[in-house]
């Protein structure tokens, strides 16, 4: 009974924290319906900042509190409001949620930039070992803190959402935002008032977790994890539900810690499925609660890109693989050892473009299909047998389909929320899962962390030699992404972008939508998993953070930057994210500051090794490109080089001499490098004019554009 | 037998009552008009129709068969075929793929490019098109892009044709060519079921009109009948303040 | 002639490229009552959301007290005397019915006055002041939307097809509070589909048709153009 009442007060600790993030998250979602990925971004943000002024400048608690929780935290939400958030009032709910999720990269980034992450920071708890002993239950001081915090933050929103005007006309903007205006209220400062007041929420439950977490930005970005799940108990709108939903799982959770050795299973198990308990209430509370839940609307990415031509992906297919076979002659074999990367990840990219750029499902889970992929060449692969690589498809599109299984019920961010719970609950357990014997089998899923995986070898012809395997690795790439645009073309491409578009049209003309979406999720889980073998096999050697929540993200902030529905994006994607072209680009633009500017260089070097940040950044920016940069930007220029057959030339010619003097051996690889990003990109903006407008108004520029053609051959 | 028939259907959205045992039926070459006052459940009774709606009492039928349980895609391989008042188009695809999806969608997973492509081209012929089969539909001006709705419908197979405000956003001389439209189809023996505001047309097409008000059929009759009829017109000017 | 307190100019507006309203002209005399009818899709709303700044104006002008005031925010215009009951239910359903009155304290009304004048005029609301205003029924509902109009008693008052969905007597009783707010001073633009019953209240009329206005004047005169316009013919 002692223990009982322990874990009682345990989990009550904990479902105070989580309590106090949820509501940061309803409140901010009903109010302003944007569902804030960033929420523990904030958090993690609040208990470092709070952690910097407390333990590294010594500032007394009370102060440093006040300064971070009643003065920064408030600012910060204002700023969010101002600089972001406003600009997404008219935007697809998929805008709105990619742009949070690049805000959550950016701020990770911004957090490893400022707190080196190797250092440890030790952040004791408030009043570490007082304990307080109330009939015979000891309560650590820090738990009644965390409790008292709690039911002040319950009672004073209580009190400003019933009693005050801001707070009864924040309550309005839920039901009726114009209604709102029409009452003479200003909508704007009412957005700004919730998403400081969110603000602060999140960065007060980043401060009272971070002890028990440790000071570590990832875990503590998590967090709004578990919070999701009492937040969506509360249909991420009724606030008394969401603190019930936060009580039920930090309960859950306590008293799983507590009791695990007498739980009928090996103890070896447990920890991973303690951490994945929030992930698996929130699956259950979202797939199985009582009316279907759906986002408020079809997540649309608008597609202004032409149909792609056939020629025109046979031409890039070719194409690299020519380059890929050119450059591996030039570039170093341990380089080309860390380039076998990129084919992997370019695959994993290629993926999404079915799910997310045709069919607008909102997949964040990638990763975890690639993981598996991985580990089917580990399991079945040890040979270096090319079965690993159909096992490495077809077991990853089985689990694709049970994935998309809660899409038939759930629409928008319901449904990016539970794969985002499958993504992490495969990052908290199954891959964390220690050998185990189940069905008189021995399964060791991720071989104790880090795989080890073999090169295939087709008919005694091995792909073992880093040469040979980045070619082959190309040329996959490169099949793979014919195959996806086989796929838009096809009437299966079709279907699904018509189903983007409008389910209810699709369902009264006759097509199962279930089944179109099984198969679309069925089919880029499998490419993701080849693409996660091609992945494996270039670094030899891959653990599971090569496979986590976050990567998934990253990718996907990549593509949607590029643009999901090209293959020519997912090529950006897998150099950028599989080369470190950030690293390289900006760690080159460090080398030629000149030293005098050495906070200059630092800056450079620091945005080199941050990739996060580079990429958060980018995606922020989505609200003017909301169709990707390579799609709107390079791609029109490239269409009317296409057009000019000596220009095309010239940049051909230019890149065979700078070949030519590389293989000669007068330059060194950067200088070719450099020399082919200019030709490449610098050359084709200088000479071809800027597209009037983007593809937005396709049909009244196309004729103008004409016009001024005839025009000029008229002169 | 009628092509489509519904009866006594009721529909409650929480403490609203939508539909109150509304029933009508189409009649296969025929073109039939539901009009009624805003909010008088003519759109929840398409959604009905086509099965995106369940019904809380009543029974669906087309030609003859129950499909009040049935999903709407299977509805829709069993000959009933609708357009959006709200557009439901496939802006990414050009009107062209629009129809061709559509028919693709009707031959199941066996639908083959070749049979689609064959039913379209006409169709978007047909509807009158023609010039911009290979403009992307997001594009199109609102008159334009309800054909394409259409066409899309017709692109089924359809024995029945349900028309959601088919003519708002047209231009006249596009209203004059649509009316023809609905005739001819009429006459090629197709079902119609049309909710339109503009009542010149509806009154010039419809061979009966069915008049819903607060999810009733308050009538059933001719176009001049209808006119004439003191409940209609006291359901579109309210009754008591004036003149009672 | 009384000058004009709301003025309507050649007003264009549309959804995407559909335009629905095609150069509307109409004007709102100080202290009188206009009633605009049409059947449904005539574009009657999407003027008044124009008037209020809720939906963008494609060109013309609108003239508030003589004041230019096209494209202002619908709050700036609530703070300047434009008052809108809109189509629907105009209250918020998950506030309780005494918070929806607190709204108005946004245009500088105090709650005590707020509710004491609200509930003198609606002594029904007063019974169910902390009941949800989603539990109302819908003439309460419609109530609570024009108790707004009575607390803050603005310059221009547009009502949005009050009748949509509530039996006639009701229909009746609420336009008895409209008239009673008209003859408190306050110039009324009124929408409505149901002519009957607001035709005795107004002292002009005009009737919509697909987006222009096809006949003004007096209810009188308006009256016999009422069939065509709704059934045709």
């Amino acid at each position: 009974m002692q223990q009982f009442f322990s874990y009682t007060v345990s989990g009550l600790g904990t479902a105070a924290i989580y309590a106090i993030a949820a509501a940061g998250l309803v409140l901010t979602y009903t109010t302003t319906g944007v569902f804030n990925f960033a929420h523990g971004a904030t958090s993690m943000l609040g208990a470092f900042t709070y952690w910097e002024m407390r333990f590294a400048w010594h500032w007394p608690a009370p102060v440093a509190l006040i300064v971070c929780l009643g003065v920064l935290a408030p600012l910060f939400g204002i700023l969010l409001e101002r600089g972001v958030m406003r600009h997404l009032d008219n935007s697809s709910e998929t805008t709105k949620v990619v742009t949070t999720i690049s805000l959550m990269l950016g701020l990770l980034g911004l957090s490893l930039w400022l707190w080196n992450p190797s250092r440890s920071r030790p952040f004791p708890r408030f009043w570490e070992g007082d304990v307080l002993t109330l009939a015979g239950v000891r309560i650590p001081y820090h738990v009644v803190a965390t409790l008292a915090v709690t039911l002040l933050v319950a009672l004073g929103l209580w009190l400003v959402l019933k009693r005050t005007r801001f707070g009864v006309s924040m309550r309005a903007v839920v039901d009726d935002r114009s209604l709102v205006a029409l009452n003479g209220a200003r909508p704007h400062v009412i957005s700004m008032a919730s998403w400081s007041v969110g603000t602060v929420l999140a960065a007060t439950a980043g401060v009272l977790i971070a002890p028990t977490l440790k000071l570590s930005a990832l875990p503590l970005t998590l967090l709004v994890v578990n919070a999701y799940a009492a937040a969506v108990m509360g249909k991420l709108k009724n606030l008394p539900l969401t603190f019930l939903g936060a009580l039920v799982l930090g309960l859950a959770t306590e008293y799983f810690r507590g009791y695990q050795s007498s739980l009928p299973f090996s103890d070896k198990f447990v920890p991973g499925f303690l951490a994945s308990v929030p992930v698996i209430v929130l699956l259950l509370v979202l797939v199985l609660g009582r009316s279907p839940l759906r986002g408020h609307a079809i997540t649309r990415v608008r597609e202004t890109v032409q149909r792609p031509t056939w020629a025109g992906s046979a031409g890039m297919a070719v194409g690299v693989v020519l380059v890929a076979a050119l450059l591996s002659d030039v570039i170093p074999r341990t380089d080309l050892f860390t380039l076998g990367r990129v084919w992997g990840l370019g695959i994993i990219a290629l993926s999404l473009i079915p799910v997310v750029g045709y069919g607008g499902q909102l997949s964040l889970c990638q990763m975890s299909f690639a993981g598996v992929g991985m580990v089917m060449v580990q399991h079945l692969g040890s040979q270096g047998n090319p079965l690993a690589l159909v096992a490495a498809i077809v077991v990853p599109a089985l689990l694709g389909m049970i994935v998309a299984l809660p899409s038939f019920r759930l629409s928008g961010i319901y449904f990016a929320l539970s794969t985002a719970a499958f993504a992490v609950l495969m990052d908290r357990w199954i891959f964390l899962l220690p050998r185990f014997r189940f069905l008189g089998l021995d399964w060791d899923i991720f071989n104790g962390g880090s795989l080890d995986l073999r090169r295939t070898r087709f008919f005694g012809l091995s792909m073992e030699g880093n040469r040979v395997f980045f070619i082959y690795g190309a040329a996959v790439f490169a099949l793979v992404s014919v195959a996806v645009v086989g796929i838009r073309r096809s009437n299966y491409g079709q279907r699904l972008l018509a189903l983007k578009d409008s389910p209810a049209a699709c369902a009264t003309l006759g097509m199962n939508i279930k089944v179109a979406k099984l198969g679309v999720f069925a089919v880029s889980a499998g490419l993701a998993g080849l693409g996660g073998a091609l992945y494996g096999q270039g670094m030899q050697s891959a653990t599971t953070e090569s496979v986590q929540f976050v990567s998934s993200l990253t990718l996907l902030m990549v593509m949607v930057v590029a643009g999901l529905s090209s293959p020519g994006a997912a090529l950006f994607a897998g150099v950028f994210l599989g080369f470190g072209l950030n690293n390289v680009i900006f760690g080159k633009i460090a080398d030629f500051v000149p030293d005098r500017l050495g906070w200059a260089e630092h800056f450079f070097d620091k945005l080199g090794s941050n990739t996060l940040i580079v990429v958060g950044l980018a995606g922020l920016s989505l609200g003017r490109h909301p169709d990707g940069f390579v799609a709107t930007r390079l791609r029109p220029r490239w269409d009317q080089i296409l057009a000019r057959p000596h220009a095309l030339l010239g940049i051909g010619g230019t890149l065979v001499v700078a070949y030519l003097v590389r293989i000669a051996g007068l330059i060194n690889n950067w200088l070719f490098a450099i020399a082919a990003i200019i030709v490449l990109t610098v050359v084709p903006a200088a000479i071809v004019p800027r597209p009037k407008h983007s593809a937005e108004h396709g049909l009244a520029d196309d004729g103008e554009e004409v016009m001024i053609r005839a025009g000029a051959r008229g002169h | 037998m009628p092509v489509l028939e519904a009866t006594d259907i009721t529909v409650r959205f929480g403490g609203i009552t939508a539909l109150d045992g509304a029933s009508l039926s189409v009649e296969s070459g025929s073109v039939t008009g539901l009009i009624g006052p805003n909010g008088a459940g003519k759109t929840t009774m398409f959604d009905v129709l086509t099965g995106l709606t369940p019904v809380d009492a009543g029974t669906v039928t087309v030609a003859g068969r129950n499909v009040t349980r049935v999903a709407p895609h299977r509805r829709a391989r069993l000959g009933v075929a609708r357009t959006f008042q709200r557009l439901e188009l496939f802006g990414a695809l050009t009107v062209l793929e629009n129809v061709e999806c559509a028919a693709g969608m009707a031959l199941g997973v066996r639908g083959r490019a070749a049979a689609a492509s064959r039913i379209a081209a006409p169709l978007v012929a047909r509807v009158g098109l023609g010039p911009v089969a290979h403009v992307r539909a997001g594009l199109l001006p609102t008159g334009q892009a309800r054909l394409v709705e259409v066409a899309r419908a017709l692109a089924t197979n359809p024995q029945v044709l349900l028309l959601d405000e088919p003519a708002s956003g047209q231009s006249d001389t596009e209203r004059e060519q649509f009316s023809r439209l609905l005739r001819d189809l009429a006459d090629d023996g197709l079902g119609i079921l049309l909710v339109e505001h503009d009542m010149d047309l509806v009154m010039s097409v419809c061979q009966r009109i069915v008049v819903l008000n607060f999810g009733r059929v308050i009538a059933d009759d001719t176009p001049a009948a209808v006119r004439t009829n003191p409940a209609v017109m006291a359901a579109y000017l309210g009754t008591g303040a004036a003149h009672g | 002639m009384a000058e004009a307190v709301l003025e309507l100019k050649g007003i264009r507006a549309g959804y995407g490229s559909v335009e629905v309203l095609h150069e509307v002209d109409l004007s709102l005399r100080r202290g009188s009552v206009l009633a605009v009818l049409g059947s449904n899709g005539a574009g009657k709303s999407t003027l008044l959301r124009v008037a209020a700044g809720l939906h963008p104006l494609g060109s013309g002008s609108v003239l508030l007290d003589g004041r230019r005031v096209a494209n202002w925010s619908p709050d700036r215009l609530a703070r300047h005397g434009l008052c809108l009951i809109p189509e629907g239910r105009g209250v918020f359903p998950r506030l309780t019915v005494r918070e929806n009155l607190w709204m108005s304290t946004h245009l500088g009304v105090t709650r005590a006055t707020a509710e004491e004048i609200a509930f003198a005029r609606f002594p029904r609301l007063g019974e169910r002041r902390d009941q949800m205003a989603g539990t109302l029924s819908g003439g309460e509902q419609q109530m609570l939307a024009l108790a707004r109009a009575v607390i803050v008693r603005p310059k221009v008052l547009l009502v949005d097809e009050l009748s949509m969905g509530l039996a006639p007597q009701l229909v009746d009783s609420l336009y008895d509070s409209v008239r009673a707010i008209a003859a408190d001073g306050v110039s009324v633009l009124v929408v409505e589909q149901f002519a009957r019953a607001v035709l005795g209240m107004a002292d002009r009329a005009a009737i919509m048709v697909s987006g222009r206005v096809v006949h003004q004047g007096t209810p009188a005169e308006v009256e016999e153009h009422l069939s065509s316009a709704y059934l045709g013919g």
